[in-house]
């Protein structure tokens, strides 16, 4: 487990620092103008489509070929890539949460921030990811277009009611609400582990 | 002598190929030889070997276990390089010998040192600037630095210039010195082979046409060349490959068929091989 991950975070710093500047450059775009939020968010959005980035790279360069000739079980290959999005996650989220309290103090509590990251980090890819792995990057980049569209929209539209005041939520429910995208997120891995193991590489 | 591989009536079935019927053997110690043309089905044969591919019917075993989908153990005891080594194209030297020994609990950072210097390898150029021989060099080196006891090389020497196969010639050789380690390499370019091998098998069309030890295949077959008429009164079962030309025929024979005193030239496997499939064709 703890090669594959360093493989891939040796794999990220040299071919997806791209990605990683649209990041950093759209977080930093957020503090521009009014009603710019959303972009605060974007990149939680764009994190799991680094992973998918990943699995693309690993597909291209037949790592996963090379993986089956290695004592590395199909199930240990799919459970790092569910990690590594999390340590995504963990990496990313104090930035936002800090952005957060810097720019949007008049959004709510730094708690529905926190609520918001594990929502965009968890759900969308507990969605898309058995897809990828059931199909391959390549196939199941259908399932990434809607991925990305309905993702957008949500937040968009998320992002615009808090603007608005309309949209609060209540500080003392915000933990309860994370057990859905938590939930979502364990049972996509188990799927994800289960049509992986089946696929024809 | 316990068997490296066995296979037993190995099935594959795809929609325009079969693998029909593979019976394998390979000796603990030896090295065997996997020759077809290309699309014979030699990946098809490593990837069931090792599990990739579930087979529709038959058995194998590899180092005494039974194929089949938790063969971790049994992995960490094999090296394996396919034609794409498959590594990730940014990714240095450096980086895997970092990488690999969390993959391979008995991962060796001394022997993957040493494999990379006998084999001159930069250790800090992107494996994408690699030419097709440092590429194969590397994943050899990286099949051999966690001690395994099976290496399974698929078309592993096709493409590389004559110098590069000298050195992955010899360092087969250096693995096969201990009596434990064995060998299945496959290739279509028999001549690699004709060096290297104990044991060579034809695949053709996904069928199995021959195994057999080298030594005893070049002493029980032999290259006649006679006429027509001289041709036409050898038994047809000594026969296993002819080619007519205007001066006469050109016969690969059984030996011990044929009658006494008849003089044959020692015939090439790559010969045998080629004689075998156009007969098989006919």
């Amino acid at each position: 487990m703890k090669g594959l991950l360093l493989k891939d975070f040796y794999v990220m710093k040299r071919e997806l620092r791209a990605f990683l500047f649209i990041i950093v450059f759209f977080t930093a775009f957020s503090f521009v103008g009014e009603n710019n939020s959303f972009f605060m968010f974007y990149g939680l959005i764009m994190l799991p489509i680094v992973n998918i980035s990943l699995i693309s790279y690993d597909e291209r360069s037949h790592w996963d070929s090379f993986l089956e000739t290695t004592p590395v079980s199909r199930s240990t290959a799919v459970t790092e890539k569910y990690l590594l999005n999390l340590l995504l996650l963990l990496l990313w989220s104090p930035v936002v949460l800090a952005v957060y309290l810097i720019q949007a103090a008049n959004l709510g509590s730094p708690v529905q921030a926190v609520c918001i990251c594990i929502y965009m980090a968890l759900f969308f890819p507990a969605i898309i990811y058995p897809f990828i792995f059931a199909l391959g990057s390549e196939k199941g980049r259908f399932a990434y277009f809607i991925f990305i569209f309905a993702a957008m929209a949500i937040v968009a539209a998320g992002v615009s009611l808090m603007d608005q005041g309309a949209f609060v939520i209540p500080a003392n429910l915000s933990l309860i609400l994370l057990l859905p995208p938590i939930a979502a997120y364990l049972i996509s891995w188990r799927i994800s582990v289960a049509l992986y193991k089946k696929r024809a590489l | 002598m316990s068997n490296a591989i066995e296979t037993k009536a190995l099935t594959k079935h795809f929609k325009d190929f079969s693998l029909d019927s593979l019976d394998l053997e390979l000796p603990e110690g030896c090295i065997l030889g996997l020759i077809g043309e290309n699309g014979a089905g030699k990946t098809t044969a490593i990837k069931l070997l090792l599990g990739i591919l579930k087979a529709d019917s038959g058995s194998a075993k590899v180092l005494g276990r039974n194929v089949g989908p938790d063969m971790g153990d049994v992995k960490e005891e094999i090296g394996v390089v396919l034609d794409e080594p498959g590594l990730p194209e940014k990714l240095t030297v450096r980086q895997l010998g970092r990488i690999m020994p969390s993959i391979y609990k008995s991962w060796s950072r001394e022997d993957f040192a040493a494999y990379i210097r006998r084999l001159e390898l930069p250790e800090d150029k992107a494996y994408k600037d690699f030419s097709r021989g440092m590429k194969m060099k590397l994943g050899l080196a990286l099949a051999l630095s966690h001690k395994p006891r099976l290496l399974l090389l698929d078309e592993a020497t096709s493409g590389l210039d004559p110098v590069v196969r000298d050195s992955v010639t010899d360092l087969l050789l250096d693995f096969t010195r201990d009596a434990g380690h064995s060998v299945l390499i496959s290739s279509h370019i028999v001549s690699d082979l004709e060096k290297l091998c104990d044991y060579i098998a034809f695949l053709h069309k996904g069928r199995l046409m021959l195994l057999e030890e080298k030594d005893t295949l070049l002493e029980e077959y032999g290259l006649l060349q006679c006429s027509a008429e001289e041709a036409g009164a050898i038994d047809p079962s000594a026969v296993i490959g002819r080619r007519d030309n205007p001066y006469g025929c050109r016969l690969i024979v059984r030996k011990d068929a044929l009658p006494r005193g008849s003089v044959t030239e020692a015939v090439s496997i790559e010969e045998l091989f080629i004689f075998m499939v156009k007969e098989d064709k006919k």
